[in-house]
């Protein structure tokens, strides 16, 4: 059966952002996953995280009050 | 009994849990970014948990300024040859390690700069009344090593800071880290040095920079930073922008072990005070410390009048087991400062493992010295 479950992906500059960003999400009791940036989005750096759309904007607002921007994408 | 007085050099012994860590990272294994698996995220996560750290430890908010290096000598080169000279002056305290002195020296044989002394009192602290007079807004930097590792003399640094104004501040915190306080973004800190390995009681091989404002600087190591990939420049955001190359991992998972053990110092400070006042008392060893205890770190020095410092050295291990290091412990500066130039002294310095016990034997041992000449 298909999941109709929706992710997007979070893209960093850097690999001290994702580990600031897995840090603060992993607080806020959200479901998340580091994967591997995928290839056809960018070379940025080694990992990336995924997480449900439906968080989305609740993570991204969480994570600018930390001064993190990440480039979100959604699969 | 503990009587490896060679802390300064590097500290021994090292908490347990340096070995602990360290150990928990070679069954783990795993790089710093550059991959996804779990054993690069944990690696990742421990080196970002200690960049927390190190952050906490010098007093600042900004951690993503806090960069990895491979000691405090990397720390100072990255500040000192990366800094973009536009007045070609810089002042540094007269009690600068070669770790200062040696790439200044090479910029000066390069033309690109020439380098003074800040005024000082008899024992290196730096004389904030007599340098009132200077015009700091015709230097590039000023360079302050924060505490001495030949006479343990603790710089007044946010007086210093508070005096030059608005020209960068570069403080060399090598022996003062893990010890005195600092408060990099109370006292407007530019660039700030550090190493593991010694106050920290961490392993050898790792080192930070604090880099407030890093457009101020060109990156000293060019590499891989496992971002921005594709292209042939470095990048500029931080820390990336100074972090080429795979980090110390192994040692930053030990430097982690070293911070979180939160060693006390065993030894009371009174006893450590009323040593050097004892000391001060011997007729043929000279003690060099700092005028007011105040300024006081847990390093001092003597000149042995009647015997060269490597003979007291000598003795001091071969009689007592007493670990020490004589000459000029890379600091030709400070013992021209000092008057010790170029025979240099015998330099004892302390760990929090050593005891009251331990500094009442190291002064028997120096009394019996004194009185056999
Ligand atoms: C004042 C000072 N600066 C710099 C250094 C260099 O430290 P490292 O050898 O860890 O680079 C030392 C260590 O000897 C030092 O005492």
């Amino acid at each position: 059966m298909k999941s109709d479950r929706e992710f997007s992906i979070l893209l960093f500059q850097s690999i001290h952002q994702v580990m600031r960003a897995e840090n603060i999400i992993s607080k806020n009791g959200c479901n998340y996953q580091i994967i591997p940036v995928p290839s056809e989005y960018s070379s940025e750096c080694g990992m990336c995280i995924e997480i449900d759309s439906l968080n989305t904007s609740s993570i991204i607002s969480e994570l600018q009050k930390y001064n993190i921007e990440p480039k979100v994408v959604k699969r | 009994m503990n009587l490896y007085f060679d802390n300064s050099a590097t500290s021994f012994p090292k908490p347990p849990e340096v070995e602990i860590y360290i150990r928990e990272y070679l069954l783990q294994g795993g790089t710093y970014g550059r991959g996804a698996y779990n054993r690069v995220f944990l690696a990742s996560k421990r080196v970002e948990e200690t960049r927390n750290l190190i952050s906490n430890i010098i007093g600042t908010g900004l951690n993503s300024n806090i960069l990895f290096t491979f000691n405090s000598t990397s720390a100072l080169n990255t500040v000192i040859k990366g800094f973009n000279y536009k007045k070609g002056r810089v002042l540094i305290s007269p009690l600068e390690h070669n770790a200062v002195c040696r790439p200044l020296q090479h910029l000066k044989n390069l033309g690109v700069i020439e380098f003074d002394i800040l005024p000082h009192c008899s024992d290196g602290l730096v004389d904030l009344i007599s340098s009132k007079s200077i015009e700091f807004d015709q230097y590039d930097l000023v360079i302050v090593n924060h505490t001495s590792n030949v006479n343990g003399v603790i710089q007044p640094v946010s007086e210093i800071k508070e005096m030059i104004g608005s020209t960068p501040l570069l403080l060399d915190a090598s022996q003062s880290v893990g010890k005195t306080e600092i408060r990099v973004d109370d006292w407007s800190i530019d660039y700030l040095a550090l190493t593991a390995h010694k106050g920290l009681m961490g392993p050898t091989g790792v080192g930070a920079l604090f880099v407030r404002n890093s457009d101020s600087l060109s990156p000293f190591i060019h590499g891989g930073t496992g971002s921005l990939s594709e292209s042939f420049e470095m990048p500029e955001h931080l820390p990336d922008k100074f972090e080429a190359g795979t980090p110390n991992i192994l040692g930053i998972y030990g430097l982690y072990g070293a911070i979180t053990a939160n060693t006390e110092r065993q030894y009371s400070w009174t006893s450590f005070i009323s040593l050097l006042k004892e000391l001060n008392k011997l007729r043929n060893l000279k003690l060099l410390a700092a005028n007011n205890a105040d300024y006081q770190s847990d390093v001092f020095s003597i000149k042995p009048l009647v015997q060269s410092v490597s003979d007291l050295s000598r003795v001091l291990y071969q009689n007592y087991g007493i670990e020490t290091r004589s000459g000029l412990h890379c600091s030709p500066l400070a013992h021209q400062t000092l008057g010790t130039f170029p025979d240099g002294t015998v330099r004892f310095s302390l760990s929090k493992y050593h005891t009251d016990n331990d500094l009442e034997f190291l002064l028997n041992c120096l009394v019996k010295e004194n009185e056999k000449r």
